[in-house]
Order: structure tokens, then sequence, then C-alpha cells
């Protein structure tokens, strides 16, 4: 293992929640010998912290590699050398077929939630009642599509999508 | 394109191709990633194409936080390198998708955030169409008693 005197800074950001996990805390233990100081904050997408290392890039994604491969709960990471902008993540060993619904939930802040999440999935799977359908349309034939209130529109924009995914 | 980028755009094209039937919004998202990337890449070379394309492979979407840092350079000029990359962004999503959800289509001074003689963006956009949602934001991050900003984008393709 090569060592230097040189003092790198790195840029750890991590996907999802933003508190601190104990999947980050097992990493800034493990690598806690190769650095001098970590400080860490909440970025809009999870976490970030900034890592002084006397170690360079290669070697801390080597690290987080091994942490990954001795994790059960696996993290999305992006190392980046602030220095020299070279940036390294740890999602090429996750086979697509291990995604799961936590995953998903895990992965997507913007959500919040592994509740709304699955309950937006349910949504898209309600289909509008046709006979709802065929009353609206019969109602815009008497008045016009101008007096349509915006729920029935929002209906018919469902039942549209509906016919044209099952086409 | 190196190499190792060609490798991943393969694997981005295959992607694409199962995930959109329409011929324009799949080239017209491939475009859009590819040019994200080119500005990711712009300010940090070593953000290869693969931590995009393996997140979308994974998640149906990515996420990317782009720091602003330089270690002699002052705050002031760090606002100024984030506000071109947040303007860069923000153009390239008004040109692929109109307007943002509130019907933003340009940048003006008055949306530009002063602190200490230091002017950045410190907001969120979101762009939304039948395809995807993306959420550009910027902030300021103090760290190790060292000051500087980051921009992040966050797209999820829909379900």
């Amino acid at each position: 293992m090569s060592k230097t005197n040189k003092t790198h800074l790195v840029l750890y950001c991590r996907i999802g929640s933003k508190r601190i996990l104990p999947y980050d805390r097992k990493f800034f233990s493990r690598i806690d010998w190769l650095v001098d100081e970590i400080d860490h904050t909440s970025s809009d997408t999870g976490i970030v912290a900034c890592i002084k290392s006397r170690v360079d890039l290669e070697m801390l994604h080597a690290q987080l590699l091994e942490h990954g491969d001795d994790t059960r709960r696996k993290s999305s990471v992006v190392l980046i050398d602030l220095k020299s902008g070279n940036a390294k993540g740890n999602l090429n060993k996750i086979n697509p077929k291990e995604l799961d619904q936590e995953a998903l939930f895990k992965f997507d802040p913007l959500v919040g939630s592994k509740k709304n999440l699955l309950n937006a999935d349910k949504k898209v799977e309600l289909l509008p009642n046709e006979d709802k359908v065929n009353e609206i349309l019969e109602r815009i034939n008497e008045k016009g599509i101008d007096q349509l209130h915006p729920k029935d529109k929002a209906l018919l924009d469902r039942y549209s999508a509906h016919l044209n995914k099952s086409k | 394109m190196d190499e190792y980028d060609k490798k991943h755009f393969h694997r981005f094209v295959h992607y694409l191709l199962e995930r959109f039937d329409d011929d324009t919004d799949r080239s017209d998202f491939e475009s859009m990633v590819l040019v994200l990337h080119h500005f990711f890449q712009k300010e940090h070379q070593g953000i290869t194409l693969d931590l995009s394309i393996n997140q979308l492979l994974c998640y149906n979407g990515f996420t990317i936080d782009i720091p602003h840092f330089g270690e002699t350079a002052s705050l002031k000029t760090l606002s100024w390198i984030q506000r071109r990359f947040f303007e860069d962004i923000f153009g390239l999503l008004v040109f692929s998708f109109g307007a943002d959800v509130s019907g933003k289509m340009e940048l003006k001074s008055e949306d530009i955030t002063r602190a200490k003689n230091t002017f950045y963006y410190d907001q969120a956009r979101i762009f939304k169409d039948h395809r995807c949602t993306i959420r550009l934001s910027s902030r300021r991050v103090k760290l190790m008693d060292r000051e500087f900003f980051m921009t992040s984008l966050l797209l999820v393709l829909k379900s």
C-alpha cells in the first residue's frame, strides 16, 4: 500500500437519507487510520462529507468497494477528488436484478418515502371507469369542452394514456 | 469519447431501446443525458459516463452532486463558477422541457442570492414531462472551515 505525505481532499457524496447512516459511520471508521479529518453535512440528495485523506482517491475507492462487499445494505456513493476533479462511484457491482423497492426508495430523495412511492405506483394502475368516460364525452358533446371540470379532464387524460399504453 | 465511455454508451443505448417506444422521446432523452454529462465533465473530468448510466440501469434515475471548489480560489470566484454552471444546466433543461414547472424559461438577476458580497443561485428548479422529472438545485456548503458551492441534479424516470 502506497502512502504519501501529500494530503488529498475527497468529497464523499452518498445518495438517499439526509441523516448519517450506519453505512456511512462504518465506512468512516474503516478509513479512520488513513485520514486526518472527516466533516459531513446534509446535501440536496443525501449527505456530503469532506475527507482529508493521506491516501489518494483510488485507495479510498478500493476501501469503499471492500466496504460494500462486507455490508448487507449497500448505499450509492460517489467519491470526488476536489483537487483533480476525478470521481469514482460504487455502483459497478450492483446487479439490476437485485433491485428491490427499498433500493428504489433509498435512491429517490425527491419522492421522500417508500410509502409515497408505492402509493404513486398504485395510482398509475387505477383504470378509469368506461361508463364514467362515456358520460363525460356526452357532456362535452352537449355543453362543449370549456365547461369541463378539471377532474373530468384529468380522468380523460388518464383514460387516453391507458388506451395508448394498451395499443 | 474514450473506449471506457463507449462501452457504457452502448449499455445506455440498449437501455433506452428497451425503455422508450417512441423514437423522438428516446433520441431527445439520449441527447439530453449526453449533454448533461458533457457539462458535468467540464466541471470534473473524472465524472465518467458510467456514474450516471449505472444508476440509470439500477434505479431508473440518477443523481449527481457537482462541487464547485478550488483550494486557492476565493468564494467570489467560486460563486461565479457556480452561477455559470447553474445557468448552463438550466438553459439545457429549458431547451429540453420548454420551461420549468412554474413556467420559468430564464433566470433573472433577482434569482441570484447575495451573501457577503457573493452572488450565487441558492434554489431548486423542477422540470417535468411525460418521461421524467429533474430537480436542479444548488447550495452553499461549509465543511472543515472551507466554503464552497454544490450543484445537485436528480433525474427520476416515470414508472
